[in-house]
């Protein structure tokens, strides 16, 4: 009798109204809306807390102070391959990024995969542009026929991005692009002289390709207590004044505030617990990191926000009677269709003019060129879908000079101004390819007994023939813009490493087809949401982040609805 | 052959020259150094190297006040591949070679003309070696390369460099997107 009611005691402790799987991005939305909504929420984080602003230890180094001046010796990047492709892998911020051995991945064709493991996931080290899907984008697979359709449309979201927004500060322009519909924006931030003056010139040779200022989650005015932005640009070693939007800086301490919201770290989510006979999840089973203890946490509804591939690990490892191949996987579709995006092309030219204009203060985002491939009147036949770039003008010290002398001529070179630049990089979109999958390995585990993730992933014709297409353009564009010294500068990025992971339990309109319906419920287990990445029916070439806390945001008003209804 | 015996036989190749007679050698003789690693010892050799590279000038100090010397020993023994730490300790035991051969003395007693001719002398032997290979895909980098650009990179990250040479402000606060700029204005760090 004793013991009976020991373990009532303890489910009771164990038991919360939700649970939140992950911290990042989406799972930072999804604690700070259901526990504003009075749920009792538990966030379940495999990784360390970092606390903002406390935790951010880096975040007023000086370059002198870093041992290696910010570079990583190369006893770091030997035993670490994958996370040095990074670009915001270094010495500043080595502490929020997985090393390769810790959470090793098996590779049938390269792809690189970039993890961070601590409260915030990689809302703290993100790269920030926030520019909101279009009404194509969610019908782009209807209209081509690749992948399923979406099971919905822009319309279903646009509140949802305006109530995310509002709360996050993105600054931007309302630039008034279809294919790049406005939001609720504080104040843009600026070009410089070069960018206004590029703008003007592709305006007159480029009717469809306007220039402008990147949609960002650098907040330029003061939202809540949080920033405005100082234009220190040291973004991803987080932010001592709140200027951008990150898991730590603005849900989390939301979600704490309503005291609804029990933070959990060290935490690794193992699976989800399927009742046969409730037809439904009842909880997770999670391995303390510290412990090694299995404890089960129970919940009436259960968000799943690990980031991509490991929200698909999770799923995959969550196995039942009814649900032999992994949770929701009626379909088999779980760990198909994974995308990201193309990053490869990059061009870049030399400005002749404007000797005598500078900027002030270092700007944390970049100038941006929307969709304007396969929209309105441009009509390719080499590939279907399109891109975007993301541009920016600069000054550095410095000219050619420098290679080929020293002494005072190179210090005097080199403490002067050199020429304008201004670059270009493609942002393709990928297509949703079936036979691009994640599996789980038949005899590896990790230190916690999982399987591990078996990736089988790589770009295909319509996003080679696109990137082709891509180097050519902004060749051409900067070419007739007048530009000298024009230089392909391609990149030979393996998938995985623009670290938009994309797919593998996507959305779709029937559980034949997809794993998750149009309110990113699990088929066949309807109180499990998946709000992250693995969602994701098709890619548009826009930064994915925005989309995720907008889809988050939406599925867990509806969540709680159903909850009050009683239907879930 | 192990490493300590290529890098001796390198470096002698580097400077058959030098090899001189034993019964000529005096007591004031220079004898260069044959370093099989690089350690503090050669500080003040690099900081030398580094001040011919980026010196003293009325507007700021050189590298060499800005600890040129020992950054490079940091950054070539922990952050350089191995076949690169090999070109540069080959090329140092080279140039102290050369100086002995030359000079009769090291590198670090020349006078200020002397080491910027020995260094211009190495800066355009790396620029030939860069203009013969041009369009390769892998070239080999000339040491002197890897020297000025550890030159360059510490010294403009260095607290010197960053503050005094070029002009660093660690919070703007504000952005301007345009400001004017002339000749002799510093450039942001």
């Amino acid at each position: 009798m004793k013991s009976v009611n020991l373990n009532i005691t303890a489910t009771a402790e164990n038991t919360y109204d939700a649970i939140v799987i992950g911290s990042g991005i989406s799972g930072g939305w999804a604690a700070k809306e259901l526990s504003e909504k009075g749920l009792k929420t538990l966030v379940l984080e495999r990784g360390r807390n970092v606390e903002h602003i406390k935790d951010y230890s880096t975040a007023h180094t000086h370059k002198w102070e870093f041992p290696h001046r910010n570079q990583l010796p190369t006893s770091v990047t030997e035993a670490n391959p994958i996370i040095s492709k990074c670009y915001a892998f270094r010495e500043a911020t080595e502490q929020y990024f997985v090393k390769d051995a810790e959470h090793p991945y098996e590779q049938v064709k390269p792809f690189d995969w970039i993890k961070g493991y601590q409260v915030g996931g990689k809302s703290l080290m993100w790269a920030r542009h926030t520019q909101r899907w279009s009404p194509m984008d969610f019908e782009s697979n209807a209209n081509d026929g690749h992948g399923v359709d979406w099971p919905i449309r822009y319309e279903d979201l646009a509140p949802w991005y305006s109530h995310v927004e509002k709360f996050a500060g993105i600054s931007g322009n309302k630039d008034g692009l279809p294919q790049l519909p406005d939001g609720e924006f504080l104040k843009p931030m600026e070009m410089n002289y070069l960018e206004k003056h590029v703008k003007e010139l592709f305006k007159k040779n480029y009717e469809d390709r306007p220039l402008i200022i990147a949609r960002t989650a650098n907040i330029t005015e003061k939202v809540g207590d949080r920033g405005p932005c100082q234009y220190r640009s040291l973004c991803e070693r987080g932010c001592p004044f709140g200027g951008y939007f990150s898991s730590n800086s603005s849900t989390l301490p939301a979600a704490m505030k309503t005291g609804n919201m029990t933070l959990r770290p060290f935490s690794v989510v193992h699976s989800i617990i399927y009742d046969d006979k409730k037809g439904k999840a009842v909880g997770v089973k999670v391995i303390d990191t510290n412990t090694k203890e299995i404890i089960e946490y129970y919940s009436k509804i259960i968000f799943v926000n690990a980031a991509t591939l490991n929200t698909t690990l999770i799923l995959k490892n969550s196995k039942s009677d009814r649900f032999p191949d992994g949770l929701g996987n009626d379909s088999g579709e779980l760990g198909h269709n994974l995308m990201d995006h193309n990053y490869n092309a990059r061009v870049e030219g030399e400005f002749e003019g404007f000797e005598d204009k500078y900027y002030s203060g270092r700007r944390p985002t970049s100038t941006y060129i929307a969709r304007f491939r396969n929209f309105g009147k441009d009509k390719q036949t080499a590939f279907t879908r399109g891109y975007a770039y993301s541009c920016g003008g600069r000054r550095g010290a410095g000219t050619e000079v420098s290679e080929t002398v020293i002494g005072k001529t190179l210090k005097e070179d080199l403490t002067a101004l050199g020429p304008w630049k201004f670059t270009m990089g493609g942002m393709g979109e990928c297509l949703p390819y079936h036979e691009n999958k994640v599996t789980l390995s038949k005899d590896k585990v990790d230190d916690w007994g999982m399987p591990i993730l078996q990736i089988d992933a790589e770009l295909k014709e319509n996003e080679r023939a696109m990137e082709k297409d891509m180097v050519q353009t902004a060749m051409e564009m900067l070419d007739t813009a007048g530009f000298k010294n024009i230089e392909n500068r391609k990149q030979a990025r393996n998938m995985g490493l623009n670290i938009h992971e994309m797919g593998t339990a996507r959305m779709g309109k029937s559980p034949k087809t997809s794993v998750l319906n149009k309110h990113n419920q699990v088929w066949g287990a309807e109180n499990v949401f998946v709000t992250d990445g693995a969602c994701m029916t098709s890619s548009a070439c826009q930064n994915p982040s925005l989309t995720y806390m907008a889809m988050t945001a939406r599925a867990a008003n509806y969540a709680v609805e159903e909850l009050n209804k009683r239907n879930l | 052959m192990n490493r300590k015996d290529f890098i001796q036989r390198a470096a002698l190749l580097g400077g058959t020259a030098m090899v001189l007679p034993i019964g000529i050698l005096q007591s004031c003789e220079y004898k260069p150094v044959l370093r099989t690693e690089l350690t503090d010892a050669d500080i003040p050799l690099l900081d030398e190297i580094g001040e011919t590279i980026v010196p003293t000038t009325p507007e700021s100090p050189g590298a060499k006040e800005a600890k040129i010397g020992a950054y490079m020993v940091v950054m070539i023994n922990d952050c350089f591949l191995p076949e690169d730490q090999e070109i540069i300790l080959n090329g140092i035991n080279m140039l102290d070679t050369y100086c002995a051969k030359q000079y009769n003395s090291s590198f670090e007693r020349l006078s200020s003309d002397e080491k910027f001719n020995v260094l211009q002398g190495l800066q355009e032997e790396a620029t030939a070696l860069a203009l013969e290979q041009e369009g390769m895909d892998e070239p080999v980098v000339h040491y002197f390369d890897h020297l000025k650009g550890l030159t360059i990179s510490g010294y403009f990250s260095s607290e010197i460099g960053m503050t005094i040479a070029r002009e660093y402000v660690p919070i703007p606060g504000k952005y301007e997107s345009v400001i004017p700029y002339k000749k002799g204005d510093k450039v942001w760090a």
